[in-house]
């Protein structure tokens, strides 16, 4: 301590809870793309349980985006001009192109039901791997740019950050497949991803006095403790006991994307919280407030909401397929 | 032998160049400004009269601050003393709040004032986060990012910046760094100046005189203010 602030100036928290929702939907999304990529292209195996995931996380994480900017009737703004230099503006054209890649291979999924690839299929399936892996890449990048943040521009953070989404994303896949009562992939990524993310995040905490100090002060320690022991201990050890216990199986994968939101709120909201100058007083957003509880229910249902509908529509879609070919 | 109509043509070329010429130099002579300001801290008794001042001007909302003056407790070697620290943006020369903007609402002008394009911008935050001053903040009116223009409406119209202005102790000091012959080029040249968080290599065109080593970079405080609005705030919460 250098110094004693006799008189501080009230400043708030530029990006709120709804942030914290979009980067955990589009980090999830990525992470059942990247895993539906590598299940459709290396194993050859169908992954429609990743696909659904993945569509419908990218396509609900819209609204926290939108719902984050102070003026989201603005929005067209990012395509009326460029900006190449800014690492959002370039995850603004991503995004609507990874969200359309896989509705597509969502629609040319329901229209085919055989399982080998077709040419086409093949393409779009590597080109959504291809932006998977831009959407992890622009998500963390834009945060790591922000040098007045040490704790985001340290190299941890973008590492467990997308690391947290591989497994978030598997987690996901697991969860949506044992409900519709499918043993789909995800198991081997959960665990890898889990255990690496436990390494990373573990030598990032003892290495890096920012994230210590942020851990300590700034974010309840309990927030750590989700992450770690039920985001990334727990999913590890049920999915490396059980093979199909579906109930356990569940809880692991919706443990996995919990994890994944209690690492993201601790690191957004304990940075923010920190102030720059250290002059400044930044109100705490508590999560028992009616913002975080907009927050929650609005991206959760937004969320089941496209999880029905790609469902339903992928089903109907299939039946009336499979109609015409015995017909 | 030129025609009539050539010899019109010439004659209007010339009556325009007569006409324009004044207006193009001293558009000219504005384009070659630099704004800067000096903050002299040996001066400032931290009344809050540029903070209020800056708030009138510019109508920020209540609660929001385009510069302010925390006051600090500093440890000495004579015992403790207190300081006063005015804070505003530093309209960077390499500012990182510019280049972050995914929309280009944020721009340098020709004097090197950094401004917001309130029309443009999204208000995504993003600059926000990138300034290392604490500079900018998200106007609870206008809903778009804001922060200290220098006053540019004023300093367009030949006026002070509000706060300078206002400054009882003449502890701000605003003008051309481009002029050899300015209040701010000579107190820059005759006092040793300091520039705030040099660390992030920013450029700043504000310079302190008088300004602690502890308050250049991260400060470090504690048991303060905050601390105590903290406290209390957690307390309040709890009790809610």
């Amino acid at each position: 301590m250098s110094a004693v602030d006799l008189m501080s100036f009230d400043h708030e928290i530029a990006w709120r809870p709804w942030a914290v929702a979009y980067f955990l939907l589009i980090g999830t999304a990525a992470g059942a793309g990247l895993l539906m990529v590598c299940t459709r292209l290396l194993l050859k195996q169908a992954a429609q349980g990743a696909l659904v995931v993945a569509a419908s996380f990218a396509l609900a994480s819209g609204l926290p985006l939108l719902a984050d900017l102070h003026q989201p009737a603005r929005f067209l703004h990012f395509y009326m001009g460029t900006s190449t230099s800014s690492i959002m503006w370039w995850g603004s054209w991503i995004l609507p192109l990874f969200i359309a890649s896989l509705l597509l291979l969502a629609l040319l999924r329901g229209m085919r039901m055989e399982q080998e690839l077709s040419g086409l299929e093949q393409m779009l399936t590597a080109v959504s791997g291809l932006l998977a892996l831009c959407i992890l890449g622009y998500t963390a990048g834009e945060m790591h740019a922000v040098a007045a943040r040490p704790l985001w521009a340290s190299i941890g953070f973008p590492i467990t950050l997308t690391l947290s989404a591989l497994m978030s994303g598997a987690g996901a896949t697991i969860a949506y497949d044992h409900l519709r009562g499918v043993s789909g992939p995800g198991r081997g990524m959960l665990v890898i991803s889990g255990a690496v993310t436990l390494i990373a995040f573990g030598i990032w905490l003892l290495n890096d006095p920012d994230l210590s100090r942020v851990a300590a002060d700034q974010a309840p320690v309990t927030i750590y403790l989700v992450f770690i022991g039920a985001g990334l201990v727990y999913p590890m050890l049920m999915i490396a006991i059980t093979k199909s216990n579906c109930l356990l199986s569940v809880s692991s994968g919706v443990a996995a994307v919990l994890g994944a939101l209690a690492f993201r709120w601790a690191t957004f909201m304990g940075a923010q919280l920190t102030s720059k100058t250290e002059t400044a007083m930044y109100d705490e957003i508590h999560l028992d407030t009616h913002e975080v509880l907009q927050v929650f229910l609005g991206s959760a249902g937004m969320l089941v909401l496209c999880l029905i509908v790609l469902s339903v529509f992928l089903r109907v879609l299939a039946n009336r397929t499979n109609a015409q070919t015995q017909a | 032998m030129a025609s009539r109509r050539e010899f019109l043509k010439l004659a209007l070329a010339g009556s325009g160049a007569v006409v324009t010429t004044p207006v193009a130099a001293a558009k000219a002579e504005e384009k070659s400004k630099r704004w800067g300001m000096v903050v002299d801290l040996r001066k400032c008794i931290g009344c809050q009269a540029c903070t209020v001042a800056c708030s009138v001007e510019n109508q920020v909302p209540e609660g929001q601050h385009r510069t302010a003056v925390p006051v600090y407790e500093l440890d000495g070697p004579g015992g403790p003393s207190q300081a006063a620290l005015p804070r505003l943006c530093n309209h960077c020369d390499e500012p990182p709040c510019i280049p972050v903007c995914p929309v280009n609402a944020t721009f340098k002008t020709d004097q090197g004032n950094v401004v917001v394009d309130a029309e443009q911008c999204v208000a995504c935050g993003y600059c926000v986060q990138a300034c290392p001053y604490e500079a900018r903040f998200i106007n609870h009116k206008t809903g778009v990012a804001d922060k200290c223009t220098f006053c540019i409406h004023r300093t367009d119209m030949g006026l002070l910046p509000a706060c300078v202005e206002t400054c009882v102790g003449n502890a701000r000091v605003f003008g051309d760094l481009n002029d050899p012959g300015s209040e701010v080029r000579q107190l820059i040249a005759s006092h040793e100046t300091k520039g705030l968080r040099p660390e992030f290599k920013t450029g700043p065109n504000v310079y302190y005189i008088g300004l602690d080593d502890k308050l250049a970079s991260t400060v470090s405080v504690g048991g303060g203010a905050r601390d105590l609005r903290q406290t209390n705030q957690s307390a309040a919460h709890e009790e809610a």
